[in-house]
């Protein structure tokens, strides 16, 4: 029991000063028994709210808050657009929601959450994302895919999400290529649900090159050994 | 086809899907503010903290992860802590005992959301209910005034050191009610 063990109830109600929170939320870090401590409080209070009666929200204030949304960036700064394709769309919500959504996942268990921290801290993990691409869709097709490269421990993997994919034939199949330069390499094939949306994560251990792109193609077979199909979706990386 | 979770809108919604953000927006909205309405006993702040809670959830500023458990809970604890903050900064901390208002009224259910919470509400009440007038003062003031130690000890006439155990105890008391009348366990 340290000194700072005491606190975790006013810490816990907000009723210490802004260096006195920083210098629990440092404590806490390191101390096992205030961090169950503090999950045992959250456990017992859980169902607390529920016992709020329910008041008449007042009618405009959904129609102000959103109103006062700021506007989006411009783009979003944390995804890399393809450069080449002259006729890429404006990179649209669902892609960046893939995005943010499958990397959030990866990375969720890394999370050293802080309620009052401004910024959430990122634990240094096995896994680190060196490169992230939408790619962009080929003329006359809606469907959008977010690739990612991944360092998992010494291994490259290469993640990949794809939505709206049209339903193929049966002998059919979704294959994805990484292009080193003109050299196309087979990394995986998609295998999209019922409503076209489908995950690759693709070893990259044989294929550490200094490849530049990422596409999608429809095949016949798998894995042949250069695209013949129609590429479906492509974007640098 | 099934209504999307809240970590799949939450996602979303730190990605700037708007429509995401309504569909949570909508999900939630009534019982944060209400929440902030119980906290604060003033609609002004419950409506200042229900705007700071949504702006923040779509700034990205306030951070979940999936590890902190239920999106809901988590949700409601930042509610909790912006009615705390916005009740010292206003000072309006004024002692009220806690189920004085004894009319549970019955409201339409509309969502699935609310109708979860009013089972939930009788569930608690009636727990609360049970529960010894220093046990039911406590809570209050600790939970929905969120008075500092020192201050529950002054209230209490309890010396410091026992202020803790009493909170635990009288939470543990609920709890243990609360989970015997059942429907409210969290999953
Ligand atoms: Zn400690």
């Amino acid at each position: 029991m340290n000194k700072s063990c005491h606190m975790l109830i006013d810490y816990f109600n907000r009723t210490l000063t802004e260096d006195e929170m920083r210098q629990f939320e440092d404590h806490l870090i390191e101390c096992p028994s205030c961090q169950e401590e503090l999950m045992e409080w959250e456990m017992l209070t859980e169902n607390l709210p529920y016992e709020s009666e329910a008041v008449e929200v007042p009618t405009d204030l959904k129609a102000r808050i959103f109103a006062s949304l700021p506007d989006l960036p411009a783009e979003a700064e944390f995804v890399t657009m393809p450069t080449k394709e002259k006729s890429r769309r404006r990179m649209g919500p669902v892609t960046t929601v893939l995005a943010a959504g499958l990397f959030a996942s990866l990375v969720a268990n890394a999370f050293l959450f802080s309620e009052t921290q401004k910024e959430p801290e990122i634990a240094q993990s096995e896994i680190q994302l060196i490169g992230q691409s939408i790619l962009a869709p080929q003329e006359g097709t809606s469907a959008s895919a977010v690739a990612m490269l991944i360092a998992d421990g010494d291994q490259n993997v290469l993640l990949l999400d794809a939505t709206d994919l049209p339903t193929l034939s049966k002998d059919e199949l979704y294959q994805v290529w990484v292009i080193e330069g003109d050299q196309p390499y087979p990394a995986g094939i998609v295998q999209p649900n019922e409503t076209g949306t489908g995950t690759v994560s693709h070893p990259l251990t044989n294929l550490s090159g200094t490849w530049d792109t990422v596409a999608i193609t429809i095949e016949k077979e798998p894995n042949l050994s250069a695209p013949e199909g129609q590429i479906i979706l492509a974007g640098g990386i | 086809m099934t209504e999307p979770d809240d970590i799949q809108l939450y996602y979303q919604t730190v990605a700037h899907n708007r429509h995401s953000f309504e569909q949570l927006y909508d999900r939630y909205e009534k019982l944060v503010f209400s929440f902030a309405y119980r906290m604060t006993n003033n609609r002004t702040m419950a409506e200042e903290v229900t705007q700071d809670v949504f702006l923040k959830l779509w700034n990205g500023t306030n951070q979940y992860a999936e590890e902190k458990g239920k999106f809901s809970s988590w949700l409601l604890t930042v509610t909790r802590n912006k009615s705390i903050d916005e009740l010292r900064k206003s000072k309006r901390h004024a002692y009220e005992p806690i189920l004085d208002k004894d009319s549970l009224t019955e409201e339409t259910v509309s969502t699935e959301v609310t109708a979860e919470w009013n089972e939930r509400r009788e569930v608690i009440r009636i727990a609360i209910a049970e529960l010894r007038a220093e046990q039911r003062e406590i809570i209050d003031l600790f939970y929905f005034k969120g008075f500092s130690q020192s201050k529950i000890a002054e209230h209490c006439k309890l010396p410091l050191g026992t202020v803790k155990g009493r909170i635990r105890l009288a939470l543990k008391h609920l709890k243990g009610i609360i989970d015997q009348e059942g429907g409210v366990s969290n999953e």
